[in-house]
């Protein structure tokens, strides 16, 4: 883009140039012209004046009057232009002169004289009626050389300073472009970052707003599942047809409960429980399943780096989204093709991150899925990770799947990249943060055997939702645990006042007026000993910093199934043991 | 004192008798002849700044100098307009006993002569078209030499001039000793 304005300028600046050097060639042109017509002006002048003297002493001359003769010679000593005045009767002897320098003293002499510059020699001759009476010599001394050009200073200074300005006016309009191109790249590149900054707040907005709903209606979907559960715990010896009727409930709502994860993890709002991961071993573990997943006509290849780190990240939810991109490839490739899945460090610099994404320099585990499928437009590629934007038919995908990975990733305190081209492929990098911890042990999550028969413990239920509360506290009798229950903060407290063998408190997160955690921190200040379990589908609060757990709080994700729901209260209450 | 001795003091005294007297009057005479040289150079000069009046004549039609009366320069005047001429014409020299209205001169310097003085040719000439010379008498042609500062000069009498239907140069004018100026115009120099 800079080329054509680069010849333009250079273009302009070659005519200025030429301008000012054809100014100056005109000027010393005029010069010389005005030289030439100068010693033409000087010579007529001697010649003027050289026929006026040869005028007025012809009498003089005639008759022999040298003093007369001398007079009038004598006057022309006036003119400092003169050097030498000689009058020669009309026998060539020299009769009166006057001499600056040297003077011959016959015609025939001053005939011939020695050429010398700056000189202009004249004769004129003396006649009178046709009679010639003598000859008038006259010799002018042209103006020194010096004040000559002295005449030529000023319009020569006047043509000078005229080509200077020209050139530096040039030189400024060049330069003046030149900043003007370079505040449009500015522009270009601010109008850029703004455009990435947008989109970002957009998905932050439609995050928000998608995160709201779905943690409403994962509310009303916990109640239902919770519901559906105690149905067939309570039921699976009654009517079959019943049980069948409470199993599909249960399916469909397990499947909504899916569909709200996913947004959740689009609004960066599921609760993630990161772990230093090894990124290399998880793709290769994932192979096989993939393998299975894409079909035979998708070949799947894995290349890692050695040496590579570890990265924090939540990793059942990196084998979602890996999984999210490969049916995304696989959907790509409807005639088969190859799905690559590469490892490797990466450092992300600021450049990088000052490039208009929103993304924080330092060192990533870089996983990058790349196919070589139909690829993306790209008049598209920017509205990716938008939830709800597919390509594919209706029916075929709920255009979440790259929106989810973004969110997780986000969350995660990663970074997502997309690159594609139409007809040759897509490859999309996830960048992962890298783990400064050690290598945790594979939590040994083996679930519990589920527990069975009463326990002789109290567990104080804080849910602010009634339909909730109440199905947690179904929930919590069928597992064998005697059950207060409490709406809010307040009561919650009162109650454990009151009931001094409560050893468990089961608490939402979000809560008007006092939150789950504020609560959770105040039951320990007066009961230290007491096990907290959050419940939440929920992350926008205080229970976690980034959609990030505290390490070694106790979380049952809404909403849940009453095996899940022990499974966690054992957890609680064998750690610290 | 012998014969021959007296013989010899007189051929001395007369040797230098005559050595002293020529000596004497030779300075005055060599002067007064070179006075009398420039004059005779002078006669035919005045021409490029004189006019006569009348149609032009031809081209080759001589120009006369004259001489009227007893005439003082001899062959200096023939040798001094020798080759000379005004314009294409060539320059002769007259000599005229008397002076006549008619004459054919251009020039005419007027010594006077047994028959007529100076002031009877002036007289004669009167209204005439020639330039009439004189040589500083009590009678004064249209030019009249005289010396003034050891040298030849001339006084000119410009309304004689105007009278004789001549018209003389002023530049002629400006080197003459004095100027008796015409009366009619401002035509003086």
């Amino acid at each position: 883009m800079s080329g054509p304005f680069h010849i333009f300028d250079r273009l302009r600046l070659a005519l200025v140039l030429a301008s000012a050097i054809a100014l100056i060639a005109a000027s010393l042109l005029v010069a010389a012209y005005t030289e030439r017509q100068y010693h033409a002006q000087s010579a007529q002048a001697a010649a003027v004046q050289a026929q006026v003297l040869a005028d007025t002493v012809t009498a003089a001359l005639a008759f022999g009057d040298h003093d007369a003769l001398q007079e009038y010679v004598n006057a022309l000593r006036a003119n400092t232009g003169v050097d030498a005045v000689g009058i020669f009767d009309d026998r060539g002897r020299l009769v009166a002169s006057f001499t600056r320098s040297h003077m011959a003293d016959r015609l025939a002499a001053a005939l011939t004289p020695a050429e010398r510059p700056g000189q202009v020699i004249v004769f004129a001759p003396v006649a009178q009626a046709g009679v010639r009476l003598g000859t008038v010599y006259l010799r002018d001394r042209t103006e020194p050389v010096l004040r000559r050009l002295g005449r030529y200073v000023a319009p020569g200074f006047l043509v000078l300073m005229a080509s200077l300005m020209f050139t530096v006016m040039s030189l400024d309009a060049s330069a003046l472009r030149r900043v003007n191109r370079d505040l449009q790249a500015q522009i270009a590149e601010r109008e850029r970052v703004e455009a990435a900054l947008r989109q970002s707040q957009k998905m932050e907005a439609i995050g928000r707003l998608t995160g709201g709903i779905a943690h409403d209606f994962n509310n009303m979907l916990g109640i239902v599942m919770g519901n559906l559960d105690l149905l067939q715990r309570r039921f699976t010896d009654g009517d079959p047809r019943l049980s069948r009727l409470a199993e599909h409930a249960m399916e469909g709502a397990k499947r909504a409960a899916a569909l709200t994860q996913r947004l959740l993890a689009f609004s960066r709002l599921q609760p993630l429980r990161p772990t230093s991961a090894d990124i290399a071993r998880t793709v290769s573990d994932m192979t096989d399943l993939l393998r299975r997943t894409l079909g035979e006509t998708i070949a799947v290849e894995t290349v890692s780096a050695g040496g590579l780190w570890r990265a924090h990240i939540d990793l059942p939810q990196l084998e979602t989204a890996i999984v999210n991109l490969a049916i995304n490839s696989r959907d790509a490739m409807p005639d088969g093709g190859k799905l690559t899945i590469e490892t490797s460090n990466a450092y992300l610099d600021r450049a990088y991150a000052e490039a208009g994404e929103d993304v924080t320099p330092g060192q990533y585990v870089m996983v990058a899925i790349t196919d070589t499928g139909a690829g993306i437009p790209a008049d598209v590629l920017g509205q990716v990770f938008e939830p709800f934007f597919t390509t594919k038919p209706t029916g075929m995908g709920t255009g979440l799947g790259l929106s989810q990975v973004h969110g997780f990733i986000k969350q995660s305190g990663g970074h997502i990249r997309i690159y594609s081209e139409v007809g040759v492929g897509t490859t999309v990098k996830l960048y992962l943060p890298r783990s400064q911890a050690e290598p945790e042990r594979p939590a040994a999550a083996a679930m519990r055997s589920q527990a069975a028969g009463r326990r002789d413990l109290t567990v104080l239920v804080v849910e602010d939702e009634a339909g909730v509360r109440e199905f947690a506290v179904e929930a919590l009798g069928e597992l064998g645990y005697d059950v207060i229950a409490a709406d809010g903060a307040r009561a919650a407290l009162e109650q454990l006042d009151a009931h001094p063998e409560i050893a468990l408190l089961l608490t939402d997160v979000v809560m008007p007026e006092t939150n789950g955690r504020v609560l959770a921190e105040e039951a320990r200040r007066r009961r230290p000993a007491l096990r907290v379990v959050f419940m939440t589908g929920y992350t926008r609060n205080a229970i976690v910093h980034n959609g990030v757990v505290d390490r070694g709080a106790h979380l049952v994700s809404k909403p849940f199934t009453i095996a899940q729901l022990g499974a966690e209260l054992e957890a609680a209450l064998a750690a610290q043991g | 004192m012998t014969w021959t001795g007296v013989v010899r003091v007189a051929a001395t005294g007369l040797v230098l008798f005559g050595l002293v007297r020529f000596g004497l009057t030779s300075s005055a005479r060599a002067q007064e002849s070179l006075a009398t040289d420039i004059k005779a150079a002078y006669l035919y000069k005045f021409a490029p700044f004189v006019v006569w009046p009348g149609p032009p004549p031809a081209a080759d039609a001589p120009f006369a100098v004259c001489v009227v009366g007893a005439d003082p320069f001899g062959s200096v005047l023939d040798r001094a307009v020798a080759g000379q001429k005004v314009g294409a014409r060539p320059i002769i020299v007259r000599r005229l006993a008397a002076a006549a209205r008619d004459m054919p001169c251009q020039i005419a310097f007027l010594a006077g002569g047994r028959g007529q003085g100076v002031k009877d040719e002036l007289a004669a000439l009167h209204g005439a078209p020639v330039l009439t010379v004189t040589d500083g008498g009590a009678a004064a042609g249209v030019v009249d030499f005289a010396i003034a500062q050891g040298r030849v000069r001339f006084r000119i009498d410009d309304e004689t001039a105007a009278e004789d239907g001549l018209t003389i140069s002023s530049k002629l004018l400006s080197l003459a000793v004095s100027v008796r100026p015409r009366k009619t115009s401002g035509a003086t120099p």
